[in-house]
């Protein structure tokens, strides 16, 4: 019987990144991009690496503010003060846990910085833990953990803080395929309760099909969008669904010109 | 496990002592024996003015060491975040640490007077700079995406400095907690006995200026055995020995 | 000195994580500030100049900066000087040189042997506690020849420190490579000289630096109470007399020489040697 939680989700929020040109320095990471992130939808970017696509999650963490171009949220425009206005539960490709502290203070640090009711605590530690399949670990050291169990910690800590929208940067890149998959197939169920509008970034394109609502598709730096995928099959998804299959290799096909112009001819995997 | 650290402490000491007298015999008891020193150990201890003169020294190591402490550790880490005081620092620090103890000991005593506060600025400016160094590097060391993370899950700073920036910068200053006490009381002698006429390291001056060395070395004795004593079992302990989380420990130098 | 010790017993839990990727550090100065970093340690040096000078011309005992920098044409042309300078100098170098071999001496022995390694690391930490006024105040009894003397105490100052250092280098070694010269059947001449050494010779250049500072200003002391010669003793001299121009021109050359080779000559070196860990 799960507790009554009494700190309702937040409002699944709208965001709308118009325009944009991101760059620090003299150099330019992305370019009148356009982006939007309809409420509870999931929407990946692929890119080669170093296109730029981590910046974006870089500006809707409030890290980075844009160069040019707006961005809203709920229709309301929040440039430049994104971080006031957007809560939002970053899952690194490096899991960032504080090595000491235990997996329960990581998650309550994280609340408290995002004013979550104390009273809720327990109740959202177990349950973002629970989902995430490590209740078991709620009070271990994040170094005895094996290196998935880490990263599911922080995606349990994305969650837990009732964040607008959920950055991911990555968060699989540096597990063993095994254990990603695992994970990502928590994801796709996941996503049938708790549909928290989120922002994927990888290289895999197989991967973000699989999870992704819609699929962005950026070009080498300075990035621009170069066509976007939405994909309609309902969840949960199989990974090694024929349509998925098909897509990508039509995605592998279409975006390898662009991406290594050198590239001679390739079948997809 | 306790016989393994028995063994060396009593062949080290053995083997010094031996040493020891050898060499006090071949020097013709100029370095005086250790029965003489002993002795003159005894009558120190018996004597009346040795509590007031280890309160003075004590007083004056606690308020030197806590003054570098606080004035160092607050400078360090305030320069290992701001680029500014770094860098005007910089130059500051590297002459700062290549005066000699003793001519920051006859300057400011020369500026200041000879009360006993400005032998005690003196110990403290010469010792603060090896604190703020250590300090300051600490802090340019951490790891910064700790601090990319504290700031997209919006910790305020008191929660970022106690959970985040602190136990990154604990060992090192620790270390330099420790650090500044040895260099306090080390010093603490120097000044003593170049400056005042209370405290033992006065003492000591004044039976090295009459040639007493086996009451002088009975004086050293006692209040380094002290010193170290406060070192190793109190200020040391100040900092539990444990990161919570981590595997590995600090490794001393005493551990077999 | 401890410095070094601190920073390289005192590692920082991060630094245990098994993953691949390793924590990121803050740049010393922030790429997009270095010209005005460079101003503002110019900044700092003039607050320096300012407070000699302040100091110069308020107090009775701080000579004025004109003062002082207008005699040090001939307070550095005058042989004296040079040969007092000689004389400490040497001194510094002799008893680090000594430091070294007998601080690696018992690093070795602690590192490699049982009972008296353990004993060895007993000793060092009594020399590590003793201040080095006592030292030179007992040496003043012990030694016959003064000049002995004093090497000997400063030898025995810097000695344990350089031990310790030595020890924790020894200590993380790369079992890895260890493995691989036992593998390859290496010499044990070889293996000091293609893979302990470069392991360890970082380890060496920072000991060099930091003991070489703690050496020149244990050799005041040392000069102070033991001989009659050398820097140490004319800063005391001149104090005596009251020529506090001549104690802030010895103050100068002083830091000049350590600050000239700690920056032109030492901290280089280190850095090359450094150099092969690639970018941290």
């Amino acid at each position: 019987m799960n507790a009554q939680l009494t700190f309702a989700p937040a409002e699944a929020s709208f965001v709308e990144l118009s325009d944009i040109s991101i760059g620090y320095g003299d150099k330019v990471a992305v370019e009148n991009v356009g982006l939007t992130i309809g409420p509870g939808e999931f929407v990946s970017i692929i890119g080669p690496s170093g296109c730029g696509k981590s910046t974006l999650l870089h500006v809707l963490a409030g890290l980075l503010d844009v160069r040019s171009g707006s961005v809203s949220c709920r229709d309301e425009d929040v440039t430049g003060q994104v971080g006031r206005h957007l809560r939002a539960g970053y899952v690194f490709q490096d899991h960032r846990l504080l090595p000491w502290k235990t997996v329960r203070q990581n998650i309550e640090i994280a609340m408290r910085s995002a004013h979550v009711p104390k009273a809720d605590w327990n109740a959202r530690v177990e349950r973002y833990l629970a989902l995430l399949q490590v209740s078991d670990h709620v009070d271990a050291w994040p170094m005895n953990l094996s290196g998935g169990q880490r990263q599911r910690v922080s995606i349990a800590r994305a969650l837990a803080v009732a964040p607008d929208v959920v950055l991911m940067d990555e968060p699989f890149s540096g597990l063993d395929e095994v254990t990603a998959r695992t994970i990502r197939v928590e994801l796709d169920r996941l996503r049938v309760t708790e549909a928290v509008p989120t922002l994927f970034v990888t290289h895999s394109i197989r991967e973000a099909l699989y999870l992704s609502d819609r699929v962005v598709v950026f070009s080498r730096g300075p990035a621009t969008v170069l066509r976007e995928v939405e994909i309609d099959l309902p969840r949960p998804r199989d990974y090694n669904d024929p349509v998925l299959v098909a897509l990508e290799r039509e995605l592998v096909d279409a975006v390898l010109a662009v991406w290594e112009p050198t590239a001679g001819q390739v079948t997809s995997s | 496990m306790r016989s393994r650290r028995v063994v060396p402490v009593a062949l080290a000491l053995v083997l010094g002592l031996s040493i020891w007298e050898w060499i006090s015999v071949a020097s013709s008891r100029w370095l005086p024996g250790i029965v003489e020193v002993a002795v003159a150990a005894v009558g120190i201890l018996d004597s009346e003015t040795l509590m007031a003169d280890l309160g003075a020294t004590i007083r004056r190591v606690l308020t030197v060491w806590l003054a570098t402490v606080v004035v160092g550790v607050a400078i360090g880490v305030a320069a290992g975040f701001w680029w500014w005081l770094r860098a005007l620092l910089r130059p500051v620090l590297a002459v700062a640490l290549a005066i000699p103890d003793l001519v920051y000991i006859i300057m400011v005593v020369l500026i200041l007077g000879t009360a006993e506060s400005s032998g005690l600025i003196s110990l403290v400016l010469a010792i603060a700079p090896l604190v703020i160094n250590v300090s300051m590097n600490a802090v340019l060391e951490r790891d910064i995406r700790l601090d990319e993370m504290s700031r997209t899950y919006r910790l305020n700073k008191f929660d970022y400095a106690r959970s985040v920036l602190w136990w990154q910068i604990r060992p090192a200053l620790h270390a330099a907690t420790v650090t500044a006490f040895a260099f306090s009381w080390k010093l603490m002698v120097l000044l003593e006995a170049v400056t005042t006429s209370t405290g033992v390291g006065a003492r000591i001056m004044e039976e090295f200026r009459y040639l007493r060395p086996a009451e002088m070395i009975a004086y050293a004795l006692v209040f380094t055995v002290l010193m170290k004593f406060a070192e190793v079992a109190v200020v040391d302990r100040l900092f539990s020995d444990r990161v919570p989380g981590s595997a590995a420990q600090p490794r001393r130098l005493q551990d077999a | 000195m401890t410095v070094a010790t601190a920073l390289m017993s005192a590692a920082p839990p991060v630094q245990a994580e098994r993953g691949r990727l390793r924590p990121r550090r803050a740049p010393r100065i922030p790429s997009n500030h270095s010209i005005q970093s460079a101003v503002l340690s110019v900044v700092g040096l003039a607050l320096i100049v300012v407070a000699w000078a302040i100091a110069g011309s308020t107090t009775r005992f701080i000579a004025p900066i004109s003062d002082v920098l207008g005699g040090m044409p001939a307070f550095l042309t005058s042989p004296d000087t040079w040969t007092t300078i000689a004389e400490t100098w040497t001194r510094v170098l002799l008893a680090l040189a000594a430091g070294f071999v007998v601080g690696t001496a018992v690093a070795v022995l602690v590192w490699k042997t049982d009972l008296a390694g353990r004993v060895a690391e007993i000793w060092v930490t009594v020399f590590l506690a003793v201040p080095s006024t006592i030292s030179a105040m007992i040496a003043v009894f012990l030694f016959a020849d003064k000049q002995l003397g004093a090497i000997v105490v400063l030898t025995a100052t810097v000695a344990p420190f350089i031990s310790v250092l030595m020890l924790n280098a020894f200590r993380r070694l790369d079992p890895g490579l260890t493995e691989m010269a036992v593998a390859y059947r290496l010499s044990p001449l070889r293996r000091v000289a293609t893979v302990i050494g470069p392991q360890v010779f970082p380890t060496v250049m920072t000991a060099l630096r930091n003991e070489h500072a703690h050496a020149w200003k244990v050799v005041v002391v040392v000069e102070l109470f033991l001989v009659s010669s050398g820097m140490g003793f004319q800063f005391d001299k001149s104090f005596d007399r009251f020529d506090m121009q001549a104690v802030m021109q010895w103050l100068v050359v002083f830091a000049a020489i350590l600050l000239l080779t700690e920056y032109l000559i030492l901290r280089p070196l280190e850095n090359k040697a450094r150099a092969w860990k690639g970018t941290p």
